[in-house]
């Protein structure tokens, strides 16, 4: 290992950000090998697929860079979706007092987590095993059983528009991952969040509030992941109570993974967690425009978070 | 005639990675220089010394925890050198620590058996067979014990008696305890006094460490003491005196002494009031003054830490009150006492003092965050000059701000240490072992920082196992034993080691 | 210290201790209250009940393992769907049967074997590691089934899941036997008082020469072979394979170990007890099930469940911990 941390050498740089280079080498492929995949349209699918797993792996790795996890997140987004629908057809509100209350739902779900994770200091996968089990649950009891479809265009504008002919949930992505960045790596929180994901112990020592900062990450999660979940009902056209599922929170973690961030916490980098979740969108249009079995997929995510899983904890051993 | 059963001669023990175990390259330094020990059967010999004289060192040696780099040592007239304590155990050495290697979730027999469990067939545990004959294991001590007892059930006593039991079980003919009666009340230690008595007479040497005088006049036949790693003498019971042994653990100052310059204010800046630092521990009062230095000294296990870090915040008292600037400093943490202007260097800079796995911009900024960006967004200018100013100013030798901790040596990393304190800017200055670890120069140049500081107005608390140390630094000098201050030393002439020392272990 | 300490002679001593008790009253509680909900003590639901509980209490044991030595076991699912769906399709490749169980087991206890080796050796923490193996496997299983349920059975191998032999159900015989062998293996075998020792203080352990990764790989393995048996049953009992046939067991799994005593925190629980607290888990289900409760709706109940009983756990045993400290800074010389 590099006596310093110095951004100078253009090996260190690559190394660094590797998973964005890794991003390019699959393009690449993609477009040498698999037939179509170059293709304008192509692309655009993938672009707007991507959003939503982009600003979901982000939201999950606030929550990892402090070593903690969220698997509730999945199902925040089912809660939210199904207000979304009621809020929107049945109360026929505005739809931005309905993204308003659909992120104040997020952030609620994110600061019982919170709170349970700090206050009673339950390690967070219990609880967020725990409190995604009641959301479910939550948001069966107020689906009623019914799901919303057709939502009306006003609130579908909201991401179905198409500035410069892309999807303007790209444009969301991207504004929420430079705030995000600027958050992560040039605030005095982020420095904070990092210095606790390394040395918990230390950090309080030396002043920071463990609890404060670890509450406001769970908060920030779920508003995020709240507004993933706007986005995604409204691409599906339909609110329901199933949309997300276990599913959801598994792809963020391993976007984050493959994005290089470490599961014992402390690092993070957020443009390559954004190449992160490109990458998995990669493969899987691969796997669609190949025709490959859908699952194949699943068995693939979870073979390449295992490696990257293996590769973070040898490379953390020494921590 | 009694036979001697172990001897240790010019054992000298290099100073070594703990976790690996493999010796640190490029130093030379000793924790243990030219040592001799000896036992005789059927004796107790007791060994001495302050914090930091090597006593644990040896006793590991003995008990195979850690071999010896030089010298010998012979056991039953053999030459050996142990790779791990089953060996040990396995050639009749047992060793009893202080945190004792036992399950509290599982009972006495298990305990008593685990890892040689008497198997029957199919394979089970042959439990009735285990509850009996750890029953009459302990009885052959004296002592009764219901062995389906969960061992976290009973007290540090019994579960000493359990441990004991178990070392004799090996057919141990040297059982080594370490600050065995730290834990127990006045009638459990004649209890195991007698216990000891018993061992003897059938033939069991016992090495038993300890810094209580009156205890190891009781039991002891012979008393070793060593000093900064080194053996200084062995008296016999019949000669032994608590002037002699005090003076052989203080020893003289042969070192320099730092001198210092600065001169203490006169108003009171921090004040503890009946302070309890734990449930079962007495109140304490104490007092800073503003420019000044105070001392806290005692032994392992006095308290020293847990009274800083709760006047820190860090950890919450059970009772009484803190006060500072002439106010109730109440609902403490270290956010609110960096706030204020009082800040804590930890005793282990790897553990929790520094975040090594960081870079050394990033450890020194760490406490004044919200002071040097009071806006909450980084200015990577006003960092760089900040931490320029501070590696200048403690003399850190570092490749740059970017250069990460862990591969700066122990004594600049206890200026990263420190400079992260200084950089909030701090009125009150709470030292916890500030040279622990660190070279005879960069220790001075410490103790002179923080003399110029005090100098400026600095009040300092400063906590350490180095009696020169403190006396070279401090004001006033307080003494700590079981979770209480015992007593101040303010006037020169009584700031002697002597003194000190006498004072820590309770002469 | 007293020199005398013994305690009451008690008849129950072996099996009893404040846990056992403690959940037998908790399964009572249920029961009693289920027991008011009409059907619920129709012989058939009864037995319905013992079937499903059966499923949970069989992974139950080796999750039970993993939580005394302060890990989990969050592959469950994929092992009670992977192994059956492994022996389904070998089966229809034309492999005689016996084998092809055979097989589906040993793949339980291989998956088992790669978490150990994830946890113990690699040093990945023991919910990631289970997590994500247990994902995988749920993908291998669409995979080679085509993503949907496949059937075709041998004919007699639904009957162990739905029939019984004088009465009671081959599911809860087979369920006793495992959960018997559980018991006698971490109870009453040297193997398992190291369990207990190494979920409690792992420097005993290597200090006396054991070694810990070798027991973890060890507990993981064992808690595969059990998840593939449990998947295998289940599978007789709907007598189809579908991927996603184990994904509320998992849940219930832990909620059934949480219930039986086990701590998140490590060094405690029991088979017997995880066993009963499965028991207790399937009567809540089967009774808000009767009740007209929706699955997921069951779940919020369960999820608080499990939060409320985990943070009595944590809060205890912190408040264990300050009176520990509070003891060794005691006065040196009383």
């Amino acid at each position: 290992m590099s006596a310093r941390k110095s951004k100078n050498t253009v090996l260190t740089v690559v190394k660094q950000n590797a998973p964005i280079f890794y991003l390019v080498i699959f393009v690449l492929i993609g477009c040498l090998f698999i037939p179509n995949f170059g293709s304008r349209a192509n692309f655009l699918n993938i672009l707007r697929q991507s959003a939503a797993p982009i600003i979901s792996c982000i939201a999950m790795t606030f929550i990892l860079i402090t070593g903690n996890i969220d698997l509730s997140t999945g199902y925040i987004v089912s809660l939210v979706s199904i207000s979304c629908g009621i809020m929107v057809k049945t109360l026929e509100l505005s739809p931005g007092l309905v993204i308003l209350l659909c992120l104040l739902i997020g952030c609620a779900a994110g600061a019982v987590n919170g709170l349970l994770v700090t206050v009673f200091q339950i390690p967070s996968f219990i609880v967020t095993l725990g409190t995604g089990m009641i959301l479910t649950g939550l948001a069966q009891l107020v689906s009623q059983n019914t799901s919303y479809h057709d939502l009306p265009d006003g609130f579908r504008a909201f991401a179905k528009a198409e500035p410069f002919s892309l999807p303007i949930t790209i444009f969301y992505a991207i504004i929420i991952a430079f705030i995000v960045w600027v958050v992560l790596h040039k605030s005095v929180f982020g420095r904070e969040l990092r210095a606790l994901g390394l040395n918990a112990q230390a950090s309080r020592i030396a002043g920071i509030n463990e609890k404060k900062s670890v509450f406001i990450t769970f908060v920030i999660s779920g508003c995020l992941t709240a507004f993933c979940s706007i986005l995604m009902t409204i691409r599906v056209n339909c609110a329901q109570p199933d949309l997300g599922g276990s599913n959801f929170s598994f792809e963020a973690i391993t976007a984050a993974v493959i994005g290089g961030t470490s599961l014992l916490g402390g690092q993070v980098n957020v443009p390559c967690c954004v190449a992160g979740a490109l990458i998995i969108k990669c493969i899987e249009s691969w796997i669609n425009i190949l025709n490959l079995n859908y699952y194949l997929y699943q068995a693939i995510l979870g073979i390449a978070i295992l490696v990257a899983l293996v590769a973070d904890a040898l490379k953390n051993r020494a921590r | 005639m009694k036979n001697k059963i172990l001897e240790l001669n010019h054992i000298t023990k290099y100073i070594f990675n703990v976790s690996t175990g493999k010796p640190i390259r490029g130093t030379e330094i000793k924790i243990l220089d030219d040592v001799h020990f000896d036992l005789y059967e059927g004796e107790v010999h007791a060994l001495l010394g302050e914090n930091g004289a090597g006593k644990s060192t040896l006793m590991k040696i003995i008990g195979g925890i850690i071999p010896y780099d030089e010298g010998s040592m012979t056991l039953n007239g053999k030459e050996v050198q142990f790779h791990n304590s089953r060996e040990a155990r396995a050639r009749g050495i047992a060793f009893v620590h202080q945190e004792l290697n036992l399950c509290t979730n599982i009972d006495v027999a298990h305990n008593f058996y685990l890892a040689n469990e008497p198997t029957g067939k199919l394979g089970l545990m042959k439990e009735k067979e285990m509850y009996r004959k750890s029953a009459e294991a302990i009885r052959a001590l004296g002592f009764e014990l219901d062995t389906h007892t969960k061992l976290g059930k009973l007290s540090t006593a019994q579960q000493q008696i359990v441990e004991i039991s178990k070392a004799l079980s090996f057919d141990s003919k040297i059982i080594i305890m370490d600050e065995p009666t730290a834990s127990l009340t006045r009638k459990e230690i004649d209890m195991l006094f007698s216990l000891i008595h018993d061992l003897k007479n059938r033939g069991i040497s016992i090495i038993y460490i300890s810094h209580r005088l009156d205890e190891i006049q009781q039991i002891g036949d012979r008393m070793t003491v060593m000093r900064d790693g080194c053996y200084i003498g062995t008296m016999e019971r019949v000669n032994y005196s608590d002037e002699q042994a005090v003076n052989m653990m203080a020893g003289r100052i042969t070192k320099n002494i730092f001198e210092k310059e600065h001169v203490p204010g006169e108003e009171t800046v921090l004040e503890a009031k009946g302070l309890k630092i734990g449930e079962a521990t007495e109140p304490l009062d104490f007092t800073v003054k503003r420019g000044e230095v105070v001392g806290l000294c005692g032994l392992v296990g006095a308290g020293r830490t847990e009274l800083a870090r709760t006047i820190y915040g860090e950890r919450p008292d059970a009772g009484g009150e803190v006060w500072y600037e002439e106010a109730l400093y109440q609902k403490r943490s270290p956010g609110l006492s960096i706030k204020k202007g009082i800040i804590y260097l930890s005793e282990d800079r790897k553990i929790d003092g520094l975040i090594t796995a960081a870079d050394v911009s990033e450890n020194l900024v760490l406490s004044a965050l919200h002071k040097l960006f009071p806006k909450g967004i980084i200015d990577r200018k006003r960092q760089k000059q900040e931490v320029q100013r501070l590696i200048e100013e403690f003399n850190i030798k570092c490749m740059d701000g970017g250069q990460i901790v862990s591969t700066l040596s122990g004594g600049n990393q206890q200026k990263v240490s420190l400079g992260k304190c200084f950089a909030v800017e701090p009125k009150v200055l709470i030292l916890d072992e500030p040279t622990r670890g660190i070279d005879v120069n960069t220790k001075f140049e410490i103790y002179h920082l923080i003399d110029q500081a005090a100098k400026n107005g600095l009040s300092v608390l400063v906590i350490s196992s180095e009696m020169a140390e403190l006396i070279g630094m401090s004001d006033r000098i307080y003494i700590m034993r079981g979770g209480t201050i015992t007593g101040m030393v303010s006037e020169k002439e009584e700031m002697t080691q002597e003194n000190l020392v006498a004072k820590i272990i309770g002469v | 210290m007293q020199k005398n300490v013994t305690r009451r002679k008690n008849p129950f001593r072996k099996v009893s201790g404040r846990p056992f008790v403690r959940t037998l009253v908790i399964i009572a509680v249920i029961l009693m209250m289920a027991a008011l909900i009409p059907n619920f003590l129709k012989f058939s639901n009864l037995m319905n009940v013992l079937r499903q509980a059966s499923i949970i209490a069989i992974p139950a044991i080796g999750v039970t393992m993993a939580m005394i030595t302060k890990g989990i076991d969050l592959s469950t699912s994929g092992v009670i769907a992977f192994a059956p769906m492994c022996v389904i399709v070998m089966y229809h490749a034309g492999i005689p049967f016996a084998l092809c169980v055979l097989c589906g087991i040993l793949t339980g206890v291989l998956a088992g074997l790669l978490n150990g080796l994830l946890i113990a050796r690699v040093g990945v923490l023991p919910f990631i590691a289970t997590y994500v193996s247990g994902t995988i496997m749920l993908g291998l299983t669409m995979v080679i089934g085509n993503g949907g349920s496949v059937t075709g059975f041998p004919k007699g191998y639904t009957q162990i899941g739905n029939g019984s032999v004088l009465g009671i159900p081959w599911s809860n015989i087979i369920m006793l036997l495992c959960v018997a062998a559980g018991a006698l293996f971490l109870g009453k075998t040297k193997y398992g008082n190291r369990i207990y020792a190494l979920g409690n203080n792992e420097s005993v352990i290597r200090m006396e020469g054991l070694s810990p990764e070798k027991l973890l790989i060890a507990i993981y393995g064992i808690g595969g072979f059990f998840s593939a048996v449990a998947g295998l049953l289940l599978s007789s009992q709907l007598s189809t394979v579908h991927p996603t046939q184990g994904n509320s067991y998992q849940l219930d799994c832990i909620a059934a170990c949480i219930l039986g005593g086990t701590s998140m925190l490590g060094g405690s629980g029991t088979v017997i007890n995880s066993a009963l607290g499965a028991i207790g888990i399937a009567a809540m289900r089967n009774a808000l099930n009767l009740l007209g409760l929706h699955p997921y709706v069951q779940n919020l109940l369960l999820g608080t469940l499990i939060i409320l009983i985990v943070a009595v756990n944590v809060l205890l045993k912190q408040r264990e911990k300050r009176q520990q400290e509070g003891f060794n800074i005691r006065r040196a010389d009383t």
